[in-house]
């Protein structure tokens, strides 16, 4: 019974995931709604945990740091500008501050040098000589071209996975499967 | 131009842009780039797509309760109390289904109780079936009886001789119907008055040289009974007996007697 309580609920928020844009994420930030902290730690926790630890290898860190990310993110809302960045790149530099900070008082209490090596996260560049990135674009392009689709339409094509699977005109079912798959190929790659 | 933009790509300062490592001046003048120029907004947009993409591929599933601690430290915070949509959702599916469970376990009892009906009516429609069966073969084998006598009685080789009783037995009246042709014969006692426990009435046909025993005549309710039809019985007669006698040889017992005809040949 509880398990398959958990199922609906979990199945009821993902349907309104794929329905739900930055946009109205956005909105019901600023508007204060707190559904928003639930719809962003659904969608984002994991991601943005995931830089955290990485940050601060220690997980109990890590776990006050998101915290603590999330929160910051539901109180200085109104200071995100929309025009400036797409809200995961401002939740994204707010986890990664937060978790140097976490990590530099970490070290400061227990009187620990402070050395921060992971601050640099992931390595982005716009030209083809940084390695990471051409291993990211070498290995979406290995990717089978309908997870390849999916990917760059939700990532690149800034689409939710309803407008992906109108847009596609694949089922919402099967947009979230290949994304899920097409994840799991690349995080293979990158954590064998 | 161009060649100006190119080298502003190349320099990773768009990258550390994205990432937030540039300092607020930085960023300021980053911004303005990223408004001015298209190619840059474009550069910026796909480094924040892939950002995000390379976000997802290294997420990490947070354990549980942070959410909820999350929501403890804002409840704090703003005095106000609310709760994560998945608990709100929960506690709403929680009802929900408790309702629903209680509609199916209600329907399920129901359902399990019309179901018992449904099956002991059946039972009882299946018992009567059984039992009209048997009733309508037991009619039928009345009717075959009845039919039977009647085709004896209508018959026109039938003989009717009605035994009366004489001073010892004054209401006996008893009808015996013989046909010679087919060797039948058929008896209705019409009244027989009562004797004591030890007695019975017995029926006899009447030969030359000997008298054989037709049986015990008992009250008939009007119905006529088979009697063994006797070969040259020159009489039919009854007589009152006392049970369990070993010999029913009395003549001086005989209450009601007459005469058959002889079958003409």
């Amino acid at each position: 019974m509880v398990w398959l309580l958990n199922s609906f609920k979990k199945l009821l928020i993902l349907q309104f995931l794929a329905y739900i844009s930055e946009q109205h994420i956005v909105n019901l930030l600023k508007n204060g709604d707190s559904d928003a902290i639930s719809i962003i730690y659904e969608n984002y926790a994991s991601a943005l945990f995931g830089i955290i630890l990485k940050i601060t290898i220690n997980e109990s860190l890590a776990e006050d740091a998101l915290q603590e990310s999330i929160i910051k993110i539901w109180k200085y809302a109104h200071k995100y500008d929309s025009k400036k960045a797409k809200l995961f790149t401002w939740m994204y530099r707010i986890a990664r501050n937060t978790a140097i900070d976490k990590l530099r008082s970490y070290n400061l209490k227990h009187n620990k040098e402070v050395q921060i090596t992971n601050s640099n996260v992931f390595k982005l560049s716009t030209n083809n000589f940084n390695e990471d990135t051409i291993d990211l674009k070498k290995h979406l392009s290995n990717l089978d071209l309908k997870y390849q689709t999916v990917i760059n339409a939700l990532y690149f094509g800034g689409m939710t996975q309803q407008e992906a699977s109108d847009e596609l005109n694949i089922p919402l079912g099967t947009i979230k499967s290949r994304l899920k798959i097409g994840l799991r190929e690349l995080k293979k790659v990158y954590n064998p | 131009m161009k060649s100006r933009i190119q080298n502003f790509l190349k320099s990773g300062l768009l990258e550390k842009h994205v990432k937030g490592e540039t300092t607020k001046q930085e960023s300021i003048q980053l911004d303005g780039f990223i408004n001015q120029y298209s190619e840059i907004k474009n550069k910026y947009l796909e480094l924040e797509a892939q950002l995000e993409l390379e976000a997802q591929i290294h997420a990490v599933t947070p354990p549980d309760g942070i959410l909820e601690s999350i929501f403890d430290v804002v409840n704090e915070k703003s005095g106000s109390t609310i709760k994560p949509i998945s608990n709100a959702i929960h506690s709403w599916l929680a009802i929900a289904a408790s309702v629903i469970a209680l509609i199916f376990a209600g329907t399920a009892i129901m359902l399990y109780n019309h179901n018992e009906n449904l099956t002991r009516e059946n039972n009882t429609i299946v018992e009567e079936v059984f039992d009209l069966r048997k009733d309508i073969d037991e009619n039928n084998n009345k009717l075959d009886n009845i039919l039977n006598a009647f085709n004896k009685l209508n018959n026109p080789e039938t003989e009717k001789y009605i035994l009366r009783g004489n001073s010892r037995a004054k209401d006996l009246k008893t009808v015996a119907y013989i046909n010679a042709s087919d060797k039948s014969s058929l008896i209705d006692v019409v009244s027989l008055p009562e004797l004591s426990d030890e007695q019975t009435y017995q029926m006899w046909a009447n030969l030359q040289d000997k008298k054989i025993n037709l049986g015990t005549l008992g009250p008939s309710n009007g119905k006529l009974q088979p009697m063994p039809y006797i070969e040259d019985a020159l009489s039919l007669s009854i007589t009152i007996e006392t049970k369990n006698a070993n010999n029913f040889e009395a003549s001086e017992n005989s209450v009601a007697e007459i005469p058959i005809k002889l079958k003409e040949n």
